[in-house]
């Protein structure tokens, strides 16, 4: 009989020492392998927005935009000119680069309503954007566009209306409005990937007037397909797609996509986008192109984001936190290694007096610690795999539901809209065959180790001392 | 295969006080015979039998078996020593409860191949000692008598020179420690191996010629 049949033999006599021990594996192995999985969904939960919109970072300005047009840029974010897209893209490191603009749109208010926002806020100082623009450094800095003035269109930052009464927010909701390249690729808020979600279709280079919804704001408003609908002055607007961008916050998630030059032309404020998406090369230090990408674009406020930035700080996922998660991981661990250990040791000393009797028999050492190192080894294969399923079944129970918002910047909604930004960073635990080999192998490694540990303390007995154990 | 003890002491350490279990054990057994150890319980014995069989070390003096100084030995030259000359039989058996009784018997060669010369060495044994129709049981569902019969078919499975036996009637009845006894003389008589026996019951020492006491007269 071979070393392996005797080893299967024994673990099938032994019943229930042979499920004890397994029992206590896969609870370990569960244990340990839920953590694994939930921690690493919740890390790729937060990776997931810059992720989904193709990008390792997304360059953008800060600023006050123009506070009083109908169809602006949004509060915080300032334009940045086109040409500034070749610059990043001439960078070594930068594989890809595609730009949008976000916009928020007003709906036209009555001569009724002007005046009354007007009567309302005339007191208030008319706001002077141009003073707080940034630093202006180089020529390349974006200039800052004459604003349309004189049409109350901002009424987030009035806050005058709620308390009017006459005009509810609904009323004066605005509409979240993305211009997206026509020619998707691999980045940005709809990339060539995302058009089999769109029911209808995408854009052509000939569009003007189209428009593709949200899903969940076509539904809102009951539109469908080949409806029209206004955004800011422009009429008519032919829905020609509906896309489904699912529950999770999107980057640049709108509303209403446009084609980028009609957002550019509905701002009116030149050649620009709001949001840069840039796709680096492999293994590049993301602090190294951060600090080209400044000095390239020569503007201290340029606010540069990477799914780390977004991962340590943005996402509120503070220092403390991820210092208490990774020690509940390493506790995790230690408790199921020792579990395991404990297990194993504890099942391969109860089995003294067995020893000591092959040793009477003539067993020498090394075949005594070759069956209990293969024992253990079958038992943390078994009780590893199923520990493995065990704790994958647990975590996806558990499954991640991160209710995050993503940073204001990067999915913008006006306070006032009536529509809410989507928050929730939904993420499945991923099991990988690697994972799961590696587990796996874990297990059996602790099990055999422990088990072979307690073994060479059993030999160093006299067999007669052994065999008197029971 | 001659055994010679030669100034053989014995002192366990409990709790860190020394316990002398027995000095100065001068012992020369001939190659083919049978001796029994008796005395008293206490009286050291097992612990002599363990030093016989390289099961246990001596703390003074020399065990020699066979020409070698088993205190010489590595722990696996000893087992190997053990595995090629010496059956050992424990006192409470010592059979693994998992195991049925052929399993228990080929234990000593489980890892070594042979199957088919193996089994049917086994059923001779089983055949001798009358434990051919219990060999596919557990320990556990055999009486005392045949459990220690499986014990002796176990020591017996590489065809030993000498057989240690630790009290083999400890648990028996008069009827089957006569038939226990009687098995251990055909042993001797027929194969003729050196058997070391290892009793408490003056019954089973007056049954052979050669006896050595422990402890105190």
């Amino acid at each position: 009989m071979s070393l392996l049949k005797f080893s299967i033999k024994n673990i099938l006599t032994r019943r229930r020492r042979s499920i004890v021990a397994l029992a206590g594996i896969s609870i370990s192995i569960a244990l340990f392998t839920s953590v694994v999985l939930i921690l690493k969904s919740a890390q790729s939960a937060f990776r997931k927005p810059l992720q989904e919109a193709g990008a390792d970072m997304i360059v953008q300005l800060q600023g006050e935009p123009c506070v009083w047009s109908i169809v602006k840029l949004p509060t915080d974010l300032n334009p940045i000119p086109l040409k500034f897209m070749e610059k990043i893209r001439s960078l070594d490191e930068v594989i890809a680069v595609d730009g949008s603009l976000i916009t928020w749109a007003f709906p036209i208010p009555s001569q009724s309503q002007i005046q009354k926002i007007q009567d309302a806020t005339k007191a208030e100082k008319r706001y002077d954007h141009n003073k707080d623009m940034p630093a202006q450094k180089n020529g390349d800095t974006p200039a800052a566009e004459p604003c349309e003035t004189g049409v109350p269109g901002s009424f987030c930052e009035t806050g005058t209306l709620a308390a009017d009464g006459t005009a509810g927010q609904s009323n004066f909701s605005p509409v979240v409005v993305v211009g997206v390249n026509p020619e998707p690729g691999e980045l940005g808020p709809i990339k060539r990937s995302d058009l089999k979600n769109i029911h209808g279709r995408y854009f052509t280079k000939e569009d003007d007037r189209a428009v593709i919804l949200d899903k969940d704001f076509a539904r809102t408003r009951n539109l469908k397909l080949e409806d029209s609908i206004d955004i800011g002055k422009r009429q008519d607007n032919k829905v020609v797609g509906i896309i489904d961008s699912g529950y999770d916050a999107k980057v640049a998630g709108a509303q209403v996509f446009v084609p980028l030059k009609t957002a550019i032309e509905m701002v009116g404020r030149g050649e620009i986008v709001d949001i840069i998406f840039i796709k680096l090369k492999g293994g590049i230090n993301t602090s190294l192109v951060k600090d080209k990408i400044k000095k390239a674009l020569g503007n201290e406020f340029v606010t540069i984001t990477t799914s780390k930035d977004y991962l340590s700080s943005v996402a509120g996922f503070s220092l403390l936190a991820q210092g208490l998660m990774l020690a509940i991981f390493f506790i995790v661990v230690l408790i199921s290694f020792l579990f395991i250990a404990k297990t194993a040791f504890g099942s391969v000393s109860e089995r003294a007096n067995e020893i000591g009797v092959l040793k009477a028999v003539g067993w020498r050492n090394r075949e005594i610690i070759k069956l209990i190192v293969l024992e253990n080894s079958i038992l943390g294969l078994i009780g590893g795999f199923m520990g493995s399923i065990l704790g994958y079944l647990v975590s996806f129970i558990y499954k991640i539901n991160l209710p995050s918002a993503l940073p204001y910047y990067l999915n913008p909604y006006p306070p006032c809209s009536q529509y809410l930004a989507k928050t929730l960073t939904s993420s499945k635990p991923e099991f990988s065959i690697a994972i799961f080999l590696f587990i796996i192998l874990l297990a059996v490694v602790i099990q055999s180790l422990s088990g072979m540990l307690a073994a060479v303390r059993i030999l160093k007995l006299a067999p007669a001392d052994a065999a008197r154990r029971i | 295969m001659p055994i010679i003890l030669e100034h053989v002491s014995k002192n366990f350490r409990i709790s860190n006080k020394e316990l002398k279990v027995f000095e100065n054990i001068n012992l020369k057994i001939e190659d083919r015979e049978i001796l029994i150890i008796f005395g008293k319980s206490g009286a050291g014995k097992s612990t002599l039998l363990s030093l016989i069989g390289g099961m246990d070390k001596p703390t003074g003096g020399k065990v020699v078996v066979d020409g070698v100084d088993l205190s010489k030995l590595k722990p696996n030259e000893l087992s190997r020593f053990r595995k090629e000359n010496i059956g050992y039989i424990f006192q409470s058996f010592n059979l693994l409860g998992n195991l049925s009784a052929i399993d228990n018997i080929t234990l000593p060669v489980v890892l070594d191949g042979n199957k088919d010369e193996k089994i049917d060495k086994v059923m001779q044994l089983a055949q001798d000692i009358g434990i051919k129709e219990r060999l596919g049981h557990l320990p556990g569902e055999l009486s005392l008598g045949e459990q220690q019969r499986v014990a002796i078919a176990r020591a017996m499975i590489n065809s030993p020179k000498i057989i240690l036996a630790d009290e083999p009637t400890a648990h028996l009845d008069n009827e089957n420690s006569s038939i226990i006894i009687e098995i251990f003389r055909k042993l001797n008589r027929e194969l003729g191996i050196t058997i070391v026996l290892v009793t408490d019951h003056e019954w089973v020492a007056s049954k052979f010629e050669r006896r050595f006491k422990l402890g105190p007269e």
